[in-house]
């Protein structure tokens, strides 16, 4: 009987102190709630202020990335170009404008032809006068294109050909033609832009 | 035995108490003050854009936009219902008071976003301003929109920035939890942007002067709520004198002629009375533009909520320009080749005295700009310049075959994926508005938002793209 009594001396302590230790953590837990809620917005940043600058491939999680066999051509030579994106989030889009900047006076483009994936663009064209490819494509879909965390999704293709020697890019436009030439991504959820990060694509051209 | 009982009972409460702590806790987190339910963001401008004009008096539409994020724990953005915002400026800009020494007429607030401008102050260069919605909260506006756009007179030549004073800022909005009682959203960036005020006899390529060519450079927006212009600022309203004023936002609604099982929304078009430059120039006549116009898509078979649609007008040549808001179109009853109901407007020219080589820009409430510059104007002008001769008398011109282009719902002077996922949200809820009332996703006035919207808007944009690639 008085060990029995010892012991209860000892459990009622314990449960004292796991009481204040269980309150401690949830208190805790709730501040950290708080602070994810505060993190959101940073995080949220759209398009660069500049507007030829892009996020910070970190805050990003859809990357426009060049695909080509070859960077390096002869005068004359033709190699095809491909535009993916690639997601690294579960993301529903409304809309993807994509706008690929180019020299017309080195390159030609031509053959555009755009992604398995994708519904036939409300505007896709070589703009040789603007140096520019574009492609437009809105998705009707209710629910927008899903893509999924680490698909790669085929956009746009072309064939570039080289007219003179010396090295020259392909870039995803930010901003342009009176700022009209703006790529964008609009999320189905938010009706709002998407973060996204690009590569450039140098292709060197030799005789 | 009795000792046992007594210390299983002490254990027992322990543990009641244990739950009690925790269910207090729980609850004093809900109840806390000033914490935040989401995060947002403000800008003035669009990313990147700058504010430039050619000379001084010239005004500068500045429009502030707010960006609502995602609401912790659940995967709705955040709502917005109030706002206030301080904008502080440099010594080149003015926000001219009337004569009760208010400058709400300069804070043409977004009003599918809210219901009223509560509260508009100058002091020490910075504006600030509140805007309220009394929407109910399923049709509060969350991700980027429009707050107000805020035109500025510029008094000196220089560059500055306008920003946006965080400690004077703030946003709140709907909580979608329910047990909470937070109301505040947290400011992440404040963004501003610069302006620069050029001494006049340059060109104008500028972000906030329309382009020679038949693009808008930037989002110019000539927005179809009450906006007055340079030359008719008001001069004389009956104010309270409190700076809270009332805030009545019951518009009359048209009865509805047909039934409806679908998502209603009230009607509230931009604006019911035209605003008519009053102030005449001195010692001479003032040239009138007579104008007929189709707007893309609007079809005599279902446009039962055209009703007033405003356009604004600029008229130009060369650095030469004077831009007017709120002007009312009727309807003629009559069609263009493609269908589309043909409206006539007419504008007294007041403070433009050009007549000869004239080219006018006209944009509708949902519209991207367009540039008229020659008579039976039936495509892109593509030039520099105009063609239009104005006159004092009765001459119409007609530009009713190069239809106003529908789409721009989210009026930043473009037509893009932002406003086709608008018009696309809408859309698949059919919401719907009483004949006479006014959806701004609602393209072609049918009074419901469907596809045939998205469609219009998809072919306006590829028109535009057309032209400008």
């Amino acid at each position: 009987m008085q060990k029995k009594q010892e012991w209860l001396k000892f459990v009622i302590p314990v449960v004292a102190v796991l009481i204040i230790a269980e309150s401690v953590l949830v208190v805790s837990g709730l501040d950290k709630k708080k602070t994810v809620a505060n993190v959101v917005p940073e995080k949220k940043a759209i398009v660069s202020e500049e507007s030829d600058a892009l996020l910070p491939e970190e805050d990003a999680l859809l990357h426009f990335v060049f695909e080509t066999d070859k960077d390096t051509l002869l005068v004359g030579e033709e190699n095809k170009v491909g535009v993916s994106l690639v997601t690294e989030t579960d993301v529903s889009l409304d809309s993807l404008e994509l706008y690929v900047e180019y020299d017309p006076d080195v390159f030609d483009v031509s053959d555009l032809d755009y992604g398995d994936s994708l519904p036939k663009p409300a505007f896709m064209k070589v703009s040789e006068d603007k140096g520019l490819v574009v492609a437009n494509f809105m998705i009707s879909e209710a629910n927008g294109l899903p893509l999924a965390d680490g698909d790669v999704m085929k956009v746009l293709d072309f064939v570039v050909t080289g007219k003179q020697t010396g090295e020259y890019k392909f870039s995803i436009s930010t901003g342009g033609v009176s700022e009209g030439s703006v790529t964008m991504l609009v999320e189905n959820a938010s009706q709002g832009l998407v973060p996204f990060s690009s590569d450039e694509l140098v292709i060197r051209i030799t005789e | 035995m009795k000792k046992n009982t007594k210390s299983l009972l002490f254990i027992i409460l322990a543990v009641v108490a244990l739950m009690g702590v925790l269910a207090l806790v729980r609850q004093s987190q809900e109840t806390r003050r000033g914490a935040y339910f989401a995060g947002t963001s403000l800008r003035v401008g669009s990313p990147g854009q700058a504010f430039l004009v050619n000379s001084v008096g010239e005004d500068i539409l500045v429009p502030v936009f707010v960006e609502t994020e995602q609401v912790a724990g659940t995967s709705e953005m955040a709502k917005v219902d109030f706002a206030k915002v301080t904008l502080c400026y440099g010594d080149h800009l003015n926000l001219v008071e009337d004569a009760d020494g208010y400058v709400d007429y300069l804070v043409d607030f977004n009003h599918d976003a809210f219901d009223v401008l509560l509260f508009t102050k100058v002091e020490n260069n910075c504006l600030t301003f509140t805007v309220k919605s009394e929407k109910s909260a399923d049709r509060l506006k969350s991700g980027m929109f429009r707050v107000a756009t805020v035109t500025f007179n510029t008094i000196a030549q220089g560059s500055g920035s306008i920003n946006i004073d965080r400690d004077k800022t703030q946003v709140s909005g709907s909580n979608p939890n329910l047990g909470s009682n937070d109301m505040a959203l947290s400011l992440g960036d404040l963004v501003g942007a610069d302006y620069s005020v050029g001494g006049g006899g340059g060109p104008t390529n500028t972000p906030v002067v329309i382009n020679p060519t038949n693009t808008p450079a930037v989002p110019v927006d000539v927005s179809p709520t009450l906006r007055p212009t340079s030359t008719s600022r008001p001069t004389s309203t009956q104010r309270p004198t409190s700076t809270l004023r009332p805030t009545s936002t019951s518009r009359p609604t048209v009865p509805t002629s047909k039934p409806t099982d679908k998502p209603v929304v009230p009607t509230s078009k931009p604006t019911d009375k035209p605003v008519v430059p009053t102030d005449k120039p001195i010692g001479g006549d003032t040239p009138v533009l007579n104008f007929r116009i189709a707007f893309a898509g609007v079809k005599t078979n279902h446009a039962y909520c055209v009703v007033a649609w405003p356009v604004g007008v600029i008229v130009m040549k060369g650095e030469i320009k004077k831009s007017y808001a709120d002007v009312i179109v009727e309807n003629t009853g009559e069609v263009n080749s493609k269908g589309e109901i043909v409206f006539v407007g007419s504008l007294e020219l007041t403070g433009f005295y050009e007549t000869e080589g004239v080219a006018a820009f006209i944009k509708g409430p949902k519209h991207l700009q367009m540039k008229y510059a020659m008579e039976n104007q039936s495509g892109s002008y593509g030039k520099v310049g105009g063609e239009l001769n104005l006159t004092y008398s009765s001459k119409i011109y007609d530009f009713s075959e190069y239809s106003l282009l529908a789409g721009d719902v989210n009026r930043d002077g473009w037509i893009n994926g932002l406003d086709f996922s608008q018009v696309k949200s809408a859309a698949v809820q059919y919401i719907e508005v009483e004949t006479g009332g006014y959806i701004i996703e609602d393209l072609d006035g049918s009074c419901q938002v469907n596809t045939a919207d998205t469609t219009l808007l998809v072919k306006s944009l590829d028109e535009r793209q057309e032209e400008l690639y």
